[in-house]
C-alpha cells in the first residue's frame, strides 16, 4: 500500500492556487449540470491543463476565465462522446452561458457574491416555504411527494415553488445590486 | 441582459448549493502533487539545456561528434563481421530491458517487485508513459503480485481456471493464453473515495476486465470503468474483472484465478437505482459494504422491498456490514424495510436524509451490531427519539448534526450520549 505524503497547502504556490479556483470552477460546472462523476473528471482536467499550461500564473480573473471556457469545451467534448444533450440547448452557447454566469458570478468570478445574497434570502423566507424549498431542492424534486409532506394540493406546491423563486430571485437581485 | 433560462438554472444551482451544501471536491493536493514532478522534471530539462547551451559554446560539440561517428563505424563494422549466433543470442532479454514495463516479462520476484516500484512510482505521480491517471493518485493503494499462477497457465492450473470459467457460465470467455501473463491487480482508493480494480500485465499495457476489455492506457477515470458495474446497461455477469490471488504474503503468489464481480466486496453506486438492486445485486454474493449515497429517490419505492421475496438478493443484503445512504435516497416508510434486511450492519451512514423521521430509528435500534451511524443533517427525527440511541448496546459512534436542536436539547443529548457523540456541523 502506498500513501502519497501529506503537503502543507499554504506552502505549495500549485495548492493554493487550485484551492482558491476549483469553488468557481465547480461551481460553474453545477451550472452545467450532469452526474457527479463527470463533472468531477471535468473538473480535474482543467485544473491540470490549467496548471500544466501555466494559467496559475496570470491575473485571477484572467485564470478564472479560461478555467471556465476550458470547462465549457471539456463539457460539450463529454457530451458528445456520450452522446448526450446538454439539459438546456442554451447551455452549448458559450457566450451566452458566460454572459449568465458573469451577471450573476459577481466581481471575484467565482460567484461567492450570489451564494452569499442566496444565503441571506433563504434565511428569510417564510417556514412554510422555506420547507418546500428544503424538501424540494435537498430532498426529491418531486412535487407530489412535497404536496403529500406539507398537505397540499401538487398545484399548490408548484404554486408555492414558483412565488418562493420569483421572491428569491427578487431578493438576490436587489442585494447583488446593493452590495455592487 | 442574459438568456432568461440560463438566469433561471444559475438560480437554480444557487439555490441548491445553499440548501444541500456545496460537498465539493477538494483537488488541491492532489493536483499539486500530480504536477510537482512534472514541475521537478522541467525544471532539471532547463538546466540540462543550459549546460548544453555551454558546451555549445564551449566548442567541443564538433569534437565529440567527431569520436561518435568513429565509434559508431567501428561498433557497425564489428556487428556485421559476427557470425549468426551470436547475433540470434543479442536478440535474448537483457538485464537492462527490465525496467521498460511494457515490454517485458518479469523472470523472478526481485524483477517483478522493481516493476511494480515503477508503477507504483508512476501512479503516484499521476502522469507517465505507461500510465496516464488523469492526474489523480489514488491516495491509497493495495496491490496483488501474481506470479506462479499467471505464467502461461499449463495442465492443472488451466484446468482449474477453466472449470472455474464455466461455473460462471463463461464458456464463451474462455481465457485466452495472453490473459495468463504475470501482473499486478491495484485496488486504488481515489481521493474522491471511489475505487478501482484494474490490472497491469507486464508484456502489455494497463487493463480492466469488464463486459469487454477496456483499455484505459489514455483515461484511467473511475467514473467510466466502474461505472460499467454500477450502472445499468453494461454490468459484466461472467468476464474476469481482474485477478485475485491466494496470499499477498511476501508477494508470494501460488494460484491465481480471474475475479468476477461477485468477488468484489466493496461497492459504491452513487447514481444507482431499483434497477441495480433488482437485477444486479444479488451477483456481488461476497458484498460488505455498499453506498448507494445520492442515489436517485425511487430506491424508496420498491428496489429493496422486493429482496423480500428474493432469497438471493436477500442474502447478498443480509451479508452487508456497511450501508450508505447519504443525501436521501431512503425514505423513511421503506427505511424499516430496508434496514430490516440488513441484521449484520455495523456501519450505517444516513446523514442529510431530512425526511427520514422516528420509524427509522426504530429500525435502527433493532440493528444488535451496529457500530458507527451518521444521522447528521437528518432533522426529520424528533430529538426525543434520538435520545434513545443511548440504550444501544453497541454503538460506539453516533454523528448528528446541531441543526434546529435547542441548547437544552443539545446538552441532553450530551449528557446521555456522552463519548459516543460527535456533532457534525455543515460546512
Amino acid at each position: 500500500m502506498t500513501s502519497p505524503p501529506q503537503t502543507d497547502r499554504a506552502a505549495d504556490p500549485i495548492e493554493a492556487w487550485v484551492a482558491q479556483h476549483q469553488r468557481g470552477a465547480w461551481r460553474y460546472l453545477c451550472f452545467l449540470g450532469g452526474e457527479r462523476t463527470f463533472l468531477e473528471d471535468i473538473l480535474q482536467d482543467a485544473l491540470l491543463a490549467a496548471v500544466e499550461k501555466g494559467i496559475h500564473q496570470k491575473p485571477d480573473r484572467m485564470a478564472a476565465a479560461w478555467l471556465r471556457g476550458t470547462i465549457h469545451n471539456l463539457f460539450l467534448m463529454g457530451l458528445r462522446q456520450r452522446r448526450t444533450q446538454p439539459a438546456l440547448r442554451e447551455l452549448s452557447d458559450e457566450a451566452s452561458v458566460a454572459a449568465a454566469f458573469a451577471e450573476y458570478g459577481g466581481d471575484s468570478g467565482t460567484g461567492d457574491e450570489l451564494i452569499i445574497a442566496m444565503r441571506a434570502c433563504v434565511e428569510r423566507l417564510a417556514p412554510r416555504a422555506r420547507s418546500a424549498v428544503d424538501l424540494f431542492y435537498r430532498v426529491a424534486k418531486r412535487r407530489d411527494v412535497i404536496a403529500t409532506e406539507l398537505g397540499i394540493t401538487v398545484e399548490g406546491v408548484k404554486t408555492m415553488l414558483r412565488r418562493t423563486k420569483d421572491d428569491l430571485r427578487t431578493c438576490v437581485e436587489n442585494k447583488m445590486e446593493a452590495s455592487s | 441582459m442574459s438568456n432568461p433560462a440560463l438566469k433561471e438554472r444559475l438560480l437554480d444551482a444557487a439555490i441548491t448549493e445553499v440548501v444541500q451544501g456545496a460537498d465539493m471536491p477538494d483537488l488541491a493536493t492532489v493536483i499539486a502533487r500530480a504536477t510537482a514532478s512534472e514541475r521537478r522534471r522541467a525544471v532539471e530539462h532547463c538546466e540540462r539545456a543550459q549546460q548544453r547551451a555551454s558546451f555549445w559554446n564551449r566548442g567541443r560539440m564538433q569534437l565529440a561528434a567527431l569520436l561518435l561517428g568513429s565509434i559508431a563505424l567501428v561498433v557497425g563494422i564489428w556487428a556485421f563481421t559476427q557470425p549468426p549466433e551470436d547475433k540470434a543470442s543479442a536478440g535474448q532479454p537483457h538485464e537492462d530491458r527490465v525496467h521498460d514495463p511494457k515490454r517485458v516479462v518479469p523472470r523472478d520476484k526481485e524483477e517483478l517487485l522493481q516493476m511494480l516500484e515503477q508503477v507504483v512510482s508512476m501512479q503516484a505521480r499521476g502522469c507517465s508513459s505507461t500510465l496516464h491517471t488523469s492526474g489523480q493518485p489514488p491516495v491509497k493503494l493495495d496491490y496483488d503480485i501474481g506470479m506462479g499462477g499467471f505464467v502461461p497457465v499449463e495442465g492443472e492450473a488451466r484446468d482449474i481456471v477453466l472449470k472455474r470459467l464455466k461455473r460462471h457460465g463463461g464458456r464463451k470467455q474462455q481465457p485466452k493464453r495472453r490473459d495468463f501473463a504475470p501482473g499486478i491487480r491495484l485496488v486504488m482508493t481515489l481521493k474522491n473515495g471511489r475505487t478501482l480494480h484494474c490490472l497491469i500485465q507486464f508484456n502489455r499495457t494497463m487493463r480492466v476486465f469488464a463486459d469487454k476489455d477496456i483499455n484505459i492506457r489514455g483515461d484511467l477515470k473511475l467514473g467510466n470503468v466502474l461505472g460499467k458495474f454500477c450502472g445499468l446497461s453494461s454490468l459484466p455477469s461472467q468476464v474476469a474483472l481482474g485477478y485475485v490471488t491466494g496470499s499477498t504474503d511476501g508477494h508470494h503468489i501460488d494460484t491465481g484465478e480471474p475475479m468476477y464481480p461477485s468477488d468484489m466486496p466493496v461497492l459504491r453506486c452513487y447514481n444507482s437505482n431499483d434497477d441495480f438492486i433488482r437485477e444486479r445485486i444479488e451477483r456481488f454474493t461476497k458484498l460488505h459494504t455498499l453506498d448507494m449515497s445520492h442515489s436517485a429517490r425511487t430506491l424508496t419505492e420498491d428496489a429493496f422491498v422486493i429482496a423480500k421475496w428474493r432469497p438471493e438478493i436477500r442474502k447478498v443484503i443480509a451479508g452487508l456490514r456497511t450501508f450508505g445512504a447519504r443525501g436521501g435516497p431512503l425514505a423513511d416508510a421503506n427505511a424499516q424495510d430496508v434496514l430490516g434486511l440488513m441484521p449484520k450492519l455495523e456501519e450505517l451512514d444516513l446523514a442529510n436524509c431530512p425526511q427520514l423521521a422516528e420509524g427509522t430509528l426504530r429500525a435502527i435500534l433493532q440493528l444488535a451490531q451496529l457500530q458507527r451511524l451518521d444521522l447528521s443533517g437528518c432533522t426529520g427525527i424528533p430529538p426525543e427519539y434520538l435520545v434513545l440511541l443511548k440504550d444501544h448496546a453497541t454503538l460506539a459512534v453516533i454523528k448528528l448534526s446541531p441543526k434546529g436542536l435547542t441548547e437544552g436539547q443539545r446538552s441532553s443529548f450530551e449528557r446521555s450520549l456522552g463519548d459516543r457523540l460527535h456533532w457534525q456541523t455543515e460546512k
